[in-house]
């Protein structure tokens, strides 16, 4: 989706948050928790004192020359691949909820690993899901494999790109042979993220080190709390961001200039009044808008997030979240958009959820569609043709355009008779029967049990020193 | 005259002046009245009335955190007096709270910290990435009622199970209350690693802490 999209900063609103940046990377300074890293930083002419890097802009200016302006992400079953750079707009779930939605009993509980490939499974099918992140932390997985069998699960599920956030860097050279094993090892994107204000944890710089010596693409995505991590500023949320953005790429392109880098250009709320992560807050997606901005004056593609909601439940809280936020996502035209399907703040997910967030991008993608004027959509031989008092609904230019419209499946706009004759079925029905039918129906596609046998036992090689310590979380 | 006084303590923890809490502590001290008085008419009114307003939705957290930042800078002052005193200082409990080994992540943890001061707890900080052993000490020394133990990454969680197993292996796990609590952490892992306690926001920990030591 080339579409329109939404700015809100200018090239020199951008150029002064830059600057700002720049300041802070040199003056300030982040703290990088990373003996490797750092000591590449110093090679590189950084000023270390003790965990504390100071960054100037020529070595910024040098991440950002080397960082690739473009690059694809493949899928593992031959769809067109999905091209990473600003301009486009793609959008996927999220990762790690730690609650799901039982389809069958309406009830709130601990996911299982099952849940994710029935997730995955569920995006195989709709067109709009570009991508897939594994919407679950199981509670049926040893902790020390939370992610890697999470991760098979999500290769039985679906053929799309994934993006997955991995305990740490170690397990990264496993991942890529279980993607290769299903058809293409660059089908994955890494997320990392640092800790706001200011600071690269260990294993947030070794995925960044990792994935840059591996090829493999990755988001650096720090969102700072207005007013907790940052202050309480949608711009200065972004200098704070973008500082630890910077300093990222830094390191990454540093450990391999011209790995793929994407900028994770996304903030949350912290409620003043609740004390909770907010994910629908207007100044978080403000902050998006803004940010998506500057990753454009970077000329880098970007990371962002809608389809989401704060409500606990399948409730107009959600559907009107998850609509509003989808349009947001899709205006602020970050080239991957994640979450969608998103309930209560991260936590919880859903099938539902997910089937409806991809019902407003169909939405959102044809709002934001450019608006032609050319010969062709001008018409103009059709409006003569007809005249006044004619009408169009038989004509050969009807047929072949009017399924460019948005045919939506869930929002229902029937008279209503009709509506009541057919059962008289709320949102929420509609997307319960929807999400119930698809997972009912067989499979997309099934893996050779081969192949499944062969990720098993991949994955249950991973980190053995650690199995023995504590059980499934 | 010590009225005024007062009252304009309690102010400074309604306003946050952090400073001038300090400075009017002191000035107290100087004017011969009591560190207890000048807790319970001045200062603890404060923090009382800062606390009711967040209750009513009319303070959030950067006044509430702001009101016990004034709060403590005023103990400060007072503690010599205090700990010379036989009655001390009325507190709700006294708290040990940090963010486990391995996980840079502190901002819940210090809302949580700011909260239960101005609950009336007493509380030590005991920052971010706090080993193992640090916990264990922090215990031993400081003989807290509550010990509070967050993680928000999933591989740093099992921190806060060998915690509580080191408390055991040190003797000490009767003699204290163990919270846990970050973003990744349920109350089924509470449970299973033995935890006395556990909430999923700042606001709810502060009210399972005061059930927990019984001040509730």
């Amino acid at each position: 989706m080339t579409g329109m999209f939404f700015s809100v900063w200018d090239e020199k609103a951008c150029q002064r948050v830059h600057d700002a940046t720049l300041e802070v990377l040199a003056e300030t300074g982040v703290d990088v928790l990373h003996d490797e890293a750092r000591k590449l930083l110093a090679s590189a002419g950084a000023r270390v004192e003790g965990t504390r890097v100071f960054i100037d802009a020529g070595l910024v200016d040098e991440a950002l020359a080397s960082a690739p302006r473009a690059f694809t992400l493949n899928s593992r079953g031959g769809d067109a691949p999905l091209a990473i750079r600003d301009g486009e707009c793609y959008f996927g779930t999220g990762s790690d909820c730690l609650f799901h939605r039982d389809m069958a009993t309406g009830e709130r509980r601990r996911v299982h690993n099952a849940d994710i490939e029935g997730m995955a499974a569920l995006c195989e099918k709709l067109p709009n899901i570009d991508f897939v992140m594994s919407m679950g932390l199981p509670d049926d997985v040893p902790m020390a494999l939370d992610d890697v069998v999470p991760f098979a699960a999500m290769l039985a599920g679906t053929r799309k790109p994934f993006i997955i956030s991995p305990r740490d860097g170690t397990v990264l050279p496993t991942i890529l042979e279980m993607a290769a094993l299903c058809g293409e090892a660059n089908s994955f994107v890494v997320y990392s993220m640092p800790a706001p204000p200011l600071r690269h944890d260990f294993v947030a710089v070794d995925k960044l080190v990792v994935c840059a010596r591996l090829g493999i693409p990755v988001v650096y995505g720090p969102a700072p709390h207005a007013g907790a991590s940052a202050p309480s500023s949608v711009a200065a949320v972004t200098v704070v961001g973008n500082a630890e953005v910077l300093s990222g790429l830094v390191i990454n392109q540093i450990a391999n200039p011209g790995a793929p880098f994407i900028y994770g250009a996304y903030i949350y709320a912290l409620s003043m009044r609740t004390s909770s992560e907010v994910y629908c807050s207007p100044e978080a997606y403000a902050g998006q808008f803004a940010q998506c901005d500057l990753a454009r004056f970077y000329g880098l593609p970007s990371f962002g997030y809608g389809g989401v909601t704060d409500s606990k439940m399948l409730d107009e809280q959600w559907s009107a979240e998850s609509a509003i936020t989808v349009i947001l996502g899709a205006l602020s035209r970050a080239t991957l958009v994640h979450d969608v399907g998103y309930m209560e703040s991260g936590m919880q997910s859903s099938y539902e959820s997910i089937c409806l967030g991809e019902e407003f991008i169909g939405y959102a993608r044809a709002l934001l569609r450019e608006v032609r004027v050319d010969d062709e959509a001008l018409a103009l031989d059709e409006i003569k043709a007809v005249g006044p008092g004619g009408n169009h609904l038989a004509r050969p230019y009807t047929r072949k355009h009017h399924r460019e419209f948005f045919d939506p499946q869930l929002l229902d706009n029937h008279v209503y008779d009709r509506w009541l004759n057919s059962g008289a079925q709320t949102l929420r029905d509609r997307v319960h029967e929807k999400a119930l039918a698809l997972s009912r129906e067989p499979r997309a596609f099934e893996l050779e049990p081969s192949v499944r046998r062969q990720l098993v036992e991949m994955a249950a090689k991973v980190r053995p020193e650690e199995r023995t310590a504590v059980s499934g979380g | 005259m010590s009225n005024e006084l007062y009252a304009k303590m309690k102010q400074t923890v309604i306003d946050g002046e952090v400073e001038e809490a300090a400075a009017l502590a002191q000035q107290g001290l100087d004017a011969g009245l009591s560190p207890t008085d000048i807790l319970d008419k001045g200062f603890v009114k404060g923090i009382e009335e800062v606390g009711d307003l967040f209750g009513r939705g009319e303070f959030f957290l950067p006044e509430l955190v702001q009101g016990a930042e004034a709060m403590k800078a005023a103990v400060a002052v007072l503690q010599p007096e205090l700990d010379k005193s036989k009655e001390g200082r009325k507190i709700a409990g006294r708290a040990v709270a940090g963010t486990v080994a391995g996980d840079i992540h502190e901002i819940g943890k210090t809302i949580v910290c700011s909260m239960l001061s101005a609950a009336g707890f007493e509380v030590y900080d005991a920052g971010c990435d706090v080993a193992v052993e640090t916990f264990v000490e922090q215990v031993k020394e400081r003989k807290p009622n509550l010990l509070l133990l967050s993680a928000l990454l999933t591989t740093t969680m099992p921190n806060q199970q060998k915690t509580i197993q080191a408390l055991k292996d040190a003797g000490l796990r009767d003699g204290v209350k163990v919270m846990i609590g970050g973003a990744p952490t349920t109350r089924a892992w509470a449970d299973e690693i033995g935890a006395d306690g556990y909430a999923e926001d700042a606001i709810e920990t502060v009210a399972a802490a005061k059930k927990l030591v019984g001040a509730a």
